[in-house]
C-alpha cells in the first residue's frame, strides 16, 4: 500500500523541507499497517512543532522583507473589515426579521429588542478594533453609551424607581480611568488610586441612599486599600510581586476573618476562600521560584532561538527582518502557556471550593464555563491556521454545551434550540464565506490590500495596523 | 541523566541515538539508515520515527544533509553531533561496566 497521501496530514512548513525525500523513502517500499500508524504519529508530532511557528513562516520561504511582512498585515485587516461587513449585513438582515416577527407575534412586547441590543454591541467591538490608535478606548466609549442606553430603557420600561444612574456611574468611571490611562494622564498607579477614590465616592452615595451598602462601603474600603498599598509599595519601594500578594493575602484575609466571627450566624466559612486562594498564592510562589522554566526570564530567548532554528530549516533562512516576527511570537507562547497555566491553577483552587461546599451544587462550572470559552479562543487564535473559524467553532460547541445543560437543569420548558439554531445558521454562513468560494469578495480584497500597501508605503516607516498577531 | 544538547531528543531519543551511530561510518540516506539500524540494532525504524527524529537531530545541529541531486537525500554527522556522539556512548559504556562489575561481584 502506498503511503504517499499521508504527506497531506503534515504541516506545510514540514512539506516544504521534507516532503521530497520523505515522499522517496516511502515510494522505495511498500507500507504496512504499522508503518501507517508510525506516520500517523510523526504527523502529529510534526503538527505539534511547527504549529509553534509564526504563521508567517508557513508558506515556503515565508516573508522575509519588511514589504511583504506589511502585505501580510494588509491581508489581515481586509480580511478582518470583510467579516465587520458581512456581520453587519447578517445583523440588520436578521434584526428586520426578528421584527417582523415580534411586530406579527406579540406586537405588546418587544422582546426582539433584547438580541438586537446584544448583538450591537458586539459589533460595536468588532468595528472598534479597526480604529487606529485609541481603538480600544473607542470601543469602551461606544460600548458604555450602548450599555447604558440598553439599561436606561429597561429601567424606563418597567416598573419600580429608576435605577439606571447606578451602572451609568460605576462604569462613567470606568470609562474615565481608561481614558486617563490611555492619554497617558496618569499612570498604572495613578489610574488604580483614581479608581479606588472615585468607587469610594459611588459606594459612599449609595450607602448614604441604601444604609445597607455601608457593609460594601467598609468592605470595598479596607480590602481594595490592602491591594492600593501593596501596589504603592511595589512603585515606590520596590516590593516584588510575591510579596505584594502575600501581602494582599493577610490583609483580605483578616477582614474576611473578622468578618466571619463578626457574624452571628453560627456558620463559620473564612476558610473556604482562604484555602483556594492559598492555591493561587502556592503558584505563585512555585512560578516566581524559577523551578518552572517557562516563568523564567530565559524562557523567551530560548523559545526564540529554537523557533529560529526551526524556521531555517525550510530552507529560506532566518533574514534578520524575519526575527521580529519570531520575537512576537515567542512572546504569543509564553503568554498562552502562562494563561494555560492560570487557567489550570484557578480551576484546581476552584474545584477543590466546590468540593468543599457540595452542597451549593456545582457552581464552579459557571466560571469554568466562561473562562474555558475564553481559553478555547485564545488556543484557536494561537495554534488554528484560520484562526477566525477556528475560534468560532470551539466557541460554537462551548456556548451551546453550556446553554443545553442550563436548560435541561434550570428550565421547565425546552428553549436551547433557539439559540442552536441560531448559532449553527451564523456558523455555516462563517463556513462558506471561509470557503473562499465568493470570488468578488475576494478581487474586492485585493483590490484593498494593493491600497493599502501602497498607502503605508507612501507612509514613512511601514504601516502601523491595530489588528494585531 | 543525559548530557549535552541531546537532552532534549524526548521521546525520539532512542531513534536519534541509533541514527548518530548509524551515521558514524559515513553520510546516508534515509532508506540506508533503516537497513543499516536493522542490521546493527535490529531494530526496525518505521519512516515517520526515522523522520521526526532526522528533523529534531537537525534542528539541533547535531546532524546536516548533505548537497545531493537524488532525491534521496544524504545526511552526515556534525561536529557538534560527533562530540554528542561520543558523550552519550562514553556514559553508556560507564554505566555498562558498573553494572557487570555488580554483577561479578554479588556472584
Amino acid at each position: 500500500m502506498k503511503a504517499t497521501w499521508m504527506l497531506r496530514l503534515f504541516p506545510r512548513a514540514w512539506r516544504a523541507r521534507y516532503e521530497e525525500e520523505f515522499r522517496a523513502l516511502l515510494e522505495a517500499q511498500p507500507a504496512s499497517a504499522g508503518d501507517l500508524l508510525d506516520i500517523l504519529m510523526a504527523a502529529g508530532d510534526a503538527q505539534l512543532r511547527y504549529r509553534q511557528l509564526p504563521p508567517a513562516t508557513q508558506p515556503v520561504g515565508g516573508y522575509s522583507t519588511p514589504a511583504e511582512i506589511d502585505r501580510r498585515r494588509a491581508e489581515r485587516r481586509v480580511r478582518w473589515l470583510t467579516a465587520l461587513y458581512a456581520n453587519a449585513i447578517l445583523f440588520i438582515v436578521t434584526s428586520l426579521v426578528l421584527l417582523g416577527i415580534n411586530a406579527l407575534t406579540t406586537p405588546d412586547y418587544w422582546w426582539a429588542l433584547f438580541p438586537i441590543w446584544g448583538w450591537s454591541m458586539f459589533l460595536v467591538l468588532h468595528a472598534a478594533t479597526l480604529v487606529r490608535g485609541h481603538g480600544l478606548l473607542v470601543a469602551h466609549l461606544v460600548l458604555f453609551v450602548a450599555l447604558n442606553e440598553g439599561l436606561a430603557g429597561i429601567d424606563f420600561t418597567t416598573d419600580g424607581g429608576p435605577w439606571f444612574h447606578w451602572p451609568l456611574a460605576a462604569t462613567a468611571i470606568l470609562l474615565l480611568a481608561h481614558a486617563l490611562y490611555s492619554f497617558s494622564v496618569t499612570g498604572p498607579l495613578g489610574t488604580h488610586a483614581i479608581l479606588y477614590g472615585l468607587s469610594l465616592v459611588l459606594l459612599a452615595a449609595t450607602a448614604w441612599v441604601n444604609s445597607d451598602a455601608l457593609y460594601a462601603l467598609i468592605h470595598v474600603g479596607l480590602g481594595w486599600g490592602v491591594v492600593l498599598l501593596a501596589h504603592a509599595l511595589m512603585r515606590f519601594y520596590r516590593l516584588p510581586l510575591l510579596f505584594a500578594h502575600l501581602l494582599v493575602y493577610v490583609g483580605v484575609g483578616s477582614l474576611l476573618i473578622a468578618q466571619d466571627l463578626l457574624e452571628d450566624e453560627g456558620t463559620t466559612w473564612f476558610y473556604y476562600p482562604l484555602l483556594a486562594w492559598a492555591v493561587i498564592l502556592a503558584a505563585h510562589a512555585v512560578a516566581e521560584s524559577g523551578l518552572i522554566p517557562l516563568f523564567r526570564r530565559d524562557w523567551e530567548a530560548g523559545k526564540r532561538e529554537s523557533l529560529s532554528r526551526l524556521a531555517a530549516l525550510d530552507g529560506a533562512g532566518v533574514a534578520d527582518e524575519r526575527l521580529p516576527v519570531i520575537v512576537a511570537r515567542a512572546r504569543q507562547l509564553r503568554l498562552f502557556y502562562l494563561h494555560a497555566f492560570v487557567f489550570a491553577v484557578a480551576a484546581t483552587a476552584g474545584v477543590v471550593l466546590n468540593l468543599m461546599t457540595l452542597s451549593s451544587g456545582p457552581w464552579v462550572l459557571w466560571p469554568l464555563w466562561g473562562w474555558g470559552m475564553l481559553f478555547a479562543a485564545h488556543a484557536g487564535y494561537t495554534f488554528a491556521r484560520r484562526s477566525l473559524l477556528g475560534a468560532h467553532i470551539a466557541l460554537y460547541f462551548l456556548v451551546n454545551a453550556g446553554l443545553i445543560a442550563i436548560d435541561a437543569i434550570y428550565s421547565d420548558g425546552l428553549w436551547f434550540y433557539w439559540p442552536l439554531g441560531a448559532t449553527t445558521l451564523l456558523l455555516l454562513v462563517h463556513m462558506v464565506a471561509s470557503r473562499d468560494t465568493l470570488h468578488a469578495v475576494r478581487a474586492w480584497q485585493d483590490r484593498r490590500v494593493e491600497a493599502l500597501v501602497k498607502s503605508s508605503t507612501d507612509e514613512s516607516g511601514g504601516a502601523d495596523f491595530p489588528v494585531a498577531g | 541523566m543525559v548530557t549535552g544538547s541531546g537532552a532534549g531528543l524526548s521521546r525520539f531519543a532512542d531513534a536519534g541515538l541509533l541514527i548518530l551511530i548509524s551515521l558514524a561510518e559515513g553520510p546516508k540516506h534515509g532508506y540506508a539508515m533503516i537497513a543499516d539500524i536493522k542490521e546493527v540494532a535490529g531494530v526496525k525504524l518505521g519512516p515517520g520515527t526515522l523522520y521526526a527524529a532526522l528533523s529534531r537531530l537537525e534542528q539541533q545541529g547535531l546532524i546536516e544533509p548533505v548537497e545531493s541531486d537524488d532525491r534521496r537525500r544524504p545526511y552526515q554527522l556534525t561536529s557538534a553531533g560527533r562530540a554528542e556522539l561520543r558523550d552519550q556512548l562514553a556514559g553508556m559504556e560507564t554505566l555498562a561496566s558498573t553494572g557487570l562489575q555488580r554483577m561479578e561481584a554479588a556472584r
